[in-house]
């Protein structure tokens, strides 16, 4: 049976369910742009399980400043104001495969919640969270990303129910890192492309913002907004704690 | 180029759940307990503006001589509010020679107040002092710091749904947050030893301390199973590595050796000679030790296949210099330990995937191991999932999953 919720708002939404669905940030022709470069750039190197573009090719590519644009920002400062990056790439994954790209191999059929985040932590609250845009077209063959509104302090029975996003190129999604989730198996021929950003409070372990990659690319920005310097772990920027 | 919305907050689209997780009813056991263990606590979100307050519970030497030193070298923003001990006398002493404010009654608006609620009493007494916490005020916004092993026994352990109430528990396990395990810690972390095989205690590392400090090298698996030869304790992980740990327990002399893929680690306080003696063979590719001059600490001496480092003893000193502080190494080494886990109270650490479960669990396990050796009781391989069970049962119980 079915179960449809309607939230108020994308953070209530993520708090209660894990996940905030809602209409595209980036449009269509915006989207075939990047794919085109995405295309070249990719096309050099032999196909691998993943392909990865890491945040300083996305910059060189300039793809970084169009993703990093206003109604992101507008986005994530609605839903934490002290956040910092974690992950900022693209990656694809191969198609054909019988069994999720990621934790494929665990007893739970990938079922996992991420291991690098502070668990315990407040009921009602996001301490981190993950942006999706798919890049490609996603039915229920493709991979879709899947989850549950299963919080850490809930039991797992066989009662939860569970969500497969799908959807055409440039549908976007937020899920809380800590909420059950998986990548479903790509069976189709075709490669599944996301955009993938990542955010957490200041101030929580992440030994990822200080990879060349994120340095090397906060050193390059152009005329960056504060909020963005403060993505990328600026130190010297002030912010005010969320009550 | 982009899409600009006209109000996003309104913007949010409905969701339908329309499948279900489709797991074998073991698997989802074993997720729930697997979730149950991993426990990256949380820390204390607030305006540093305004410094934490802190209230004490005892006036035993544990707070005398290692959580009121380490409240004043803490670099972190904190006020201490008020101590409260059974006997008034014993905090008034203490209170006056620290310039605090001893409380007559445990129910007091300092206590009400507290941000951090520190208990260091006998584990007997942890459950009934919990229980009045609880029953005079709302715990639900405060951080309990409360001494290893939590509980004593099976019976008060059953207190432990009361844990839950608080906004975080932190267990004071000191030990594996010594300065000279940090600096293993980073070594392993790093991968300066490639895939660790075997870590051995000789003679460090008290029962559950010692497995705590050792499962923190390897990011806390749990143990499988454990058996003993003589006065050595096996336990393996079952990832490939063994954990050893040689009797009699005496502080720091002793060694620990981590034997890894790629590489192997001595830590070798100052007078054990058979450890100097191993090092001096070129036996390991890491060595660390304590520096002395004229028997005074002067830091840590790590030497590593590329040169040599020095770690200073800033902290260490600043410690030993407070007037009222017993000036003994190991003791000194322990206010360093509790600073580092107090400190998880406001920024991420290890000690944040350090909770009253794993405390909990390092407690049953060693000490099951240690009795099936004292009572002469088979030398098996001895599976532990009972104790894991026991474990978990407690935190869920605790948790309100099974009430």
């Amino acid at each position: 049976m079915n179960i449809e919720v309607h939230p108020n708002s994308v953070y209530e939404s993520l708090t209660q369910y894990g996940v905030a669905l809602f209409p595209p940030l980036y449009n269509e022709q915006c989207i075939q742009q990047w794919n085109d470069k995405l295309d070249r750039f990719l096309d050099n190197g032999e196909a691998k399980k993943r392909n990865y573009v890491s945040v300083d090719q996305l910059q060189e590519l300039g793809i970084l400043d169009l993703i990093l644009n206003e109604n992101l920002q507008e986005l994530i400062d609605s839903l934490m104001n002290d956040a910092v990056l974690y992950h900022c790439h693209i990656y694809d994954i191969e198609g054909e495969q019988t069994k999720p790209h990621i934790h494929g191999d665990n007893s739970f059929e990938g079922w996992h919640r991420d291991v690098e985040c502070l668990y315990a932590a407040e009921k009602d609250k996001v301490h981190h969270f993950s942006l999706f845009v798919y890049l490609t077209d996603v039915d229920s063959d493709n991979g879709p990303f899947e989850i549950s509104p299963l919080s850490t302090f809930e039991m797992l029975n066989r009662k939860v129910p569970s969500i497969k996003i799908k959807g055409g190129c440039g549908t976007c999604f937020l899920f809380d890192r800590t909420f059950l989730h998986r990548a479903t198996a790509n069976k189709s021929s075709i490669r599944r492309r996301v955009l993938k950003l990542s955010f957490q409070n200041k101030g929580l372990f992440n030994e990822r913002i200080l990879l060349p990659e994120f340095v090397k690319t906060k050193e390059r920005l152009v005329n960056p907004s504060v909020g963005v310097l403060r993505w990328f772990g600026e130190e010297s920027v002030e912010v005010s704690y969320a009550d | 180029m982009q899409t600009k919305p006209n109000n996003r907050l309104a913007q949010c689209l409905p969701i339908t759940f329309n499948s279900k997780i489709k797991l074998s009813w073991l698997s989802r056991l074993k997720f729930n307990l697997k979730a149950r263990m991993q426990e990256n606590g949380r820390i204390l979100f607030r305006d540093l503006k305004d410094p934490a307050k802190v209230f004490l519970v005892g006036s035993g030497n544990r707070i005398h001589q290692n959580f009121l030193p380490a409240l004043h070298r803490i670099n972190q923003p904190i006020e201490i509010t008020g101590i409260y001990s059974r006997t008034f006398q014993h905090a008034r002493e203490l209170a006056d020679g620290w310039g605090i404010d001893a409380q007559q009654k445990l129910e007091s608006p300092a206590l009400e107040n507290a941000d951090i609620i520190i208990i260091s009493i006998t584990a007997q007494s942890v459950p009934e002092v919990l229980k009045r916490i609880q029953n005079f005020t709302d715990t639900s916004n405060k951080i309990l710091i409360v001494d290893t092993p939590v509980f004593a026994g099976l019976k008060t352990v059953f207190s432990s749904y009361i844990l839950r109430r608080f906004a975080n528990v932190i267990v004071t396990e000191d030990y594996m947050n010594f300065p000279q395990f940090k600096h293993i810690r980073d070594i392993i972390e790093k991968g300066g030893l490639g895939q660790i095989k075997t870590i051995q205690l000789n003679h460090i590392g008290y029962r559950y301390h010692g497995l705590a400090l050792a499962r923190s090298l390897l990011g806390f698996p749990l143990i499988k199973s454990v058996s003993y030869q003589g006065d050595e304790i096996h336990y393996d992980t079952g990832t490939g590595c063994e954990i050893i740990v040689n009797e009699p327990y005496q502080k720091l002399n002793g060694y620990l050796y981590v034997k890894g893929e790629k590489g192997t680690l001595l830590y070798c306080p100052k007078k054990y000679l058979d450890s100097m003696l191993l090092a001096s063979e070129g036996a390991v590719d890491y060595l660390l030790t304590e520096q002395y001059e004229n028997d005074v600490f002067t830091g840590f001496k790590l030497m590593t296949p590329t040169g040599s480092n020095h770690f200073s003893a800033d902290l260490f000193n600043r410690i030993q210099s407070l007037v009222f502080f017993a000036k003994d190494d190991f003791n000194t080494f322990k206010t360093m330990g509790l600073i580092e886990v107090i400190s998880s109270a406001f920024s991420y650490n290890i000690n944040s995937r350090y909770g009253f479960v794993n405390g909990l669990y390092d407690n049953y396990v060693s000490n099951l191991a240690y009795g099936r050796r004292t009572f002469g009781l088979p030398v098996l391989k001895i599976p532990y999932y009972a104790v894991k069970v026991l474990s978990v049962l407690n935190a869920l119980r605790g948790s309100g999953a099974l009430s």
